[in-house]
């Protein structure tokens, strides 16, 4: 018999050694457990800790189950433990039995049935092990460390209880701060306009004000600051028609066309014949044109009300370049109007309008446009097919590469008027004409780097990225679209 | 021959009752009692290092009259020779006749339990003498060889102060004494009994608790005690680590020796540790046995280097450290 036969003929022989075993084996495993558990309490407080700092909004309970792995981990190690250790040579110690045991299971082993020895060693064993009490032998560690590990757990438990009470968003910053950070940032960016410093000062002089304030007289002093920006901008893009008609980039008629498109004076016969004077325009580029088409079309989607808007992003398509201040005041006006949602503020009409058309706004927001224009002095690349469809707002855009009929609608109706060359063009852009020639389709093949900077543009838009490096983002997307080859 | 409880108790009781004779004429040293039982028993001898006037003569003296054997004791002189111990060849006369038969006399040493006494003062010459007595139990005098009779014990005594004039016993002849025992100086409670035992009208009458047939019989069975692997693994272990190349321990002791146990340390390790099992009612010896046996066993068979002697180590915390270092089972 070999050498595991005779441990446990041994084990057969005194079933004591067998209870003794087990015990030990719960005592280990109970020991490991004690040792485990402080770090297993502080690997649970981990998703609660995120959950209250606001970092990462995991469920404080999912940190519990580092006490079944601890539990697990310890049965792991006991039985590791508990392989590794000679059985026989453990009790003996354990036992106190003075090598009795060990010095049998060599008699045994050996089948040295002849030593004198073997039957007054197996006697005086038994004898010794019917007074061993094993209630002492393994006690489990108690007193101190349970009611240690019992707390560590029950305050674990707990915190992640109370964690749950704590919204695991971000708290969004206070109106007032918003408005005293917007008006440093527009500060340092318009040290040379006197109107837009100006802006700034009242901005951070509301901001500071804001906690005096009634929630009446806030809302009006927002709105006011509101008006002035967009009054800012109207006088700017006024400015700006002014320097494409000195530079000659467009004439007279043109200028005086925009200027009342601006002050909604134009009927939407006289806006159409303006974009098609405008598309026509031997100075205006491919993608300029195609912008232009597609922020008609939204225009005519709304039913041709919004010129003004229109003229500034037809504005937008002609001077490009557009002007640093316009961008600070575009960003200052976000700003307002982040801080007027913050205060519970809708925002004016004309923010609604906006938010729509970036497609920004929640869904259950109220968007006159249904799918958004899209915002001309970022990039035109949305006016076609209204941004990706699964943004808020826009859930009745179609794909990109979604094919539809060609039939001459109102609000395609431009297109067939468009001349041939522009027609060609635009197969070269990425449209194909598809045969028969009656209903041909339109199918638009975005190339990927192009798809690719529209969606994350939408994403931009939608991202709460700091003033400061907004440009940034931007100018990086566009520069993609730039590099694709046209 | 099984071994039983019946037989194994007697046996016991019997050796406790010798101790407790001895105990009679020997205040304290129980210790050191115990011990000297312990080379009776495994058949071995002691050399008994203490100052003069602790009782060894007496504890050798208490020894004989309790077992009833004879006992013998020879005062170690740099003048005696190896005949005045083993004895000589002699031309028997009758008056002033010569017989002309030459025949052997006796040496003291024709006894059963010898004090050898002071046996450091005797020249190396006069020490081997003793050398084929103590391992063979036979005397060679003329080319003729005679036999000891058994049991036969030496137990030699040391005074470790006056070194003048002393010839340290050999490393050969160390090697021969199964324990060296170190006889402390009794404590002021021991000492009141002593005084009121030696200083009064009748010293204590020991009497006989064993006899030489028991006495073997004892031996025979006492070898007979089984020890598992793993126990006689720990007992070579230790006795490795007494070696200055050993691999055992931490090796932090190793410079001060130069010198290790030689496999009679071992020997002496499980025979001893055979003896204390049996004292302790066990038919097998327990690792504690050996760490019980280690300091008599081993303190003499190793000899410490220079820089041990230069920084007065002892073996005896040698052998504790390695103790400490050296682990039960590997």
């Amino acid at each position: 018999m070999g050498s595991k036969g005779m441990t446990k003929e041994l084990l057969k022989l005194f079933p004591i050694l067998k209870t003794a075993i087990i015990k030990r084996f719960i005592q280990d495993l109970w020991s490991v457990f004690l040792i485990l558990v402080y770090p297993a309490s502080l690997l649970s407080l981990i998703p609660a800790l995120l959950r209250i700092l606001k970092l990462y909004p995991l469920h404080p309970f999912f940190g519990l189950v580092a006490y079944p792995v601890s539990v697990l981990l310890a049965l792991v190690i006991s039985i590791k433990k508990a392989r590794g250790r000679d059985p026989i040579y453990t009790l003996d110690r354990d036992l106190d039995l003075k090598q009795r045991l060990l010095t049998l299971k060599e008699l045994q082993d050996s089948g040295e049935n002849t030593s004198p020895f073997r039957d007054f060693i197996f006697r005086d064993t038994r004898k010794i092990l019917e007074k061993r009490n094993l209630k002492d032998l393994y006690p489990l560690k108690k007193g101190k460390h349970l009611i240690l590990s019992t707390t560590i757990i029950l305050s674990s438990l707990l915190l992640s209880a109370a964690s749950l009470l704590v919204s695991p968003q971000k708290t969004p910053p206070s109106a007032a701060s918003l408005l005293v950070e917007g008006g440093k940032t527009l500060a340092a960016r318009s040290s040379t306009n006197t109107e837009t410093a100006l802006l700034a000062q009242r901005m951070q002089q509301l901001g500071e004000d804001f906690p005096n304030l009634t929630q009446e007289e806030a809302k009006e002093e927002l709105t006011n600051l509101q008006e002035e920006v967009t009054r800012q901008i109207r006088e700017l893009k006024r400015n700006s028609l002014n320097s494409l008609f000195e530079e000659k980039r467009i004439d007279e008629k043109t200028r005086d066309a925009l200027s009342r498109m601006m002050d909604e004076e134009l009927t939407g016969e006289q806006v159409q014949e303006l974009i098609l004077d405008l598309l026509s325009s031997s100075n205006a580029g491919e993608d300029r044109r195609e912008a232009l088409q597609k922020s008609f079309e939204k225009f005519k989607e709304t039913g041709e009300s919004g010129q003004s808007e229109l003229a500034e992003e037809v504005l937008s398509e002609l001077d490009r370049e557009g002007s640093g201040a316009e961008e600070i005041l575009r960003d200052t006006e976000k700003l307002l109007r982040d801080t007027a949602k913050n205060m519970g503020m809708g925002g004016d009409e004309r923010v609604a309008k906006e938010e729509s058309s970036e497609g920004s706004g929640d869904a259950s927001e109220p968007s006159t446009t249904g799918g958004g224009i899209g915002r001309s002095d970022l990039d035109s690349g949305e006016g076609e097919t209204g941004g990706p469809s699964d943004l808020p707002g826009r859930e009745s855009a179609p794909k990109s590469e979604e094919k539809r009929d060609f039939t001459p609608s109102p609000e395609e109706g431009l297109k067939a008027q468009l001349p041939e060359g522009i027609v060609r063009e635009e197969q070269d852009q990425g449209y194909l004409r598809v045969l028969p020639e009656e209903s041909f389709q339109l199918k638009r093949e975005d190339p990927p780097i192009y798809e690719y900077s529209r969606q994350k543009e939408g994403v931009i838009r939608e991202v709460k990225i700091p003033v400061d490096l907004r440009n940034l983002v931007k100018d990086y997307f566009a520069q993609l679209g730039e590099t694709y080859p046209e | 021959m099984i071994i039983d409880e019946k037989i194994f108790e007697d046996m016991q009781s019997r050796i406790l009752s010798l101790k407790e004779e001895i105990q009679k004429a020997i205040v304290g040293q129980e210790e050191i009692i115990t011990e000297v039982m312990a080379c009776l028993f495994c058949g071995g001898h002691a050399l008994i290092e203490g100052v003069p006037g602790l009782g060894k003569t007496s504890l050798i003296k208490a020894l004989g009259q309790a077992l009833n054997l004879p006992a013998a004791r020879i005062q170690f002189t740099p003048d005696l020779m190896p005949a005045d111990i083993l004895g000589t060849n002699v031309i028997l006369q009758e008056g002033q006749e010569r017989i002309g038969r030459i025949v052997f006399q006796q040496g003291p040493i024709f006894t059963q339990i010898l004090l050898a006494d002071e046996i450091n003062r005797a020249t190396p010459k006069t020490q081997s003498a003793l050398l084929e007595a103590m391992q063979e139990g036979t005397v060679t005098v003329g080319g003729n060889q005679y036999d000891l009779e058994k049991p036969f014990i030496v137990l030699a005594t040391q005074n470790p102060l006056e070194m003048e004039g002393t010839y340290p016993l050999p490393e050969a002849q160390m090697d021969r004494f199964f324990f060296k025992l170190l006889v402390p100086y009794p404590n002021p409670e021991e000492m009141h009994s002593i005084l009121e035992r030696t200083t009064g009208e009748e010293l204590p009458d020991l009497s006989p608790r064993l006899d030489t047939k028991q006495i073997l019989e004892y031996q025979r069975i006492l070898r007979a005690i089984p020890v598992s692997r793993i126990v006689q693994d720990y007992a070579i272990r230790i006795t490795y680590a007494t070696h200055p190349d050993q691999k055992e321990g931490s090796n932090s002791y190793s410079k001060y020796i130069r010198y290790g146990a030689s496999p009679r340390g071992a020997q002496s390790l499980i025979l001893a540790g055979k003896f204390f099992a049996l004292l302790d009612g066990r038919g097998n010896v327990s690792f504690q046995d050996i760490v019980r046996a280690s300091k008599p066993a081993l303190r003499h068979r190793m000899i410490l280097s220079f820089e041990g002697e230069a920084e007065g180590i002892t073996t005896e915390e040698i052998i504790n450290k390695i103790i400490q270092e050296v682990r039960e089972k590997v």
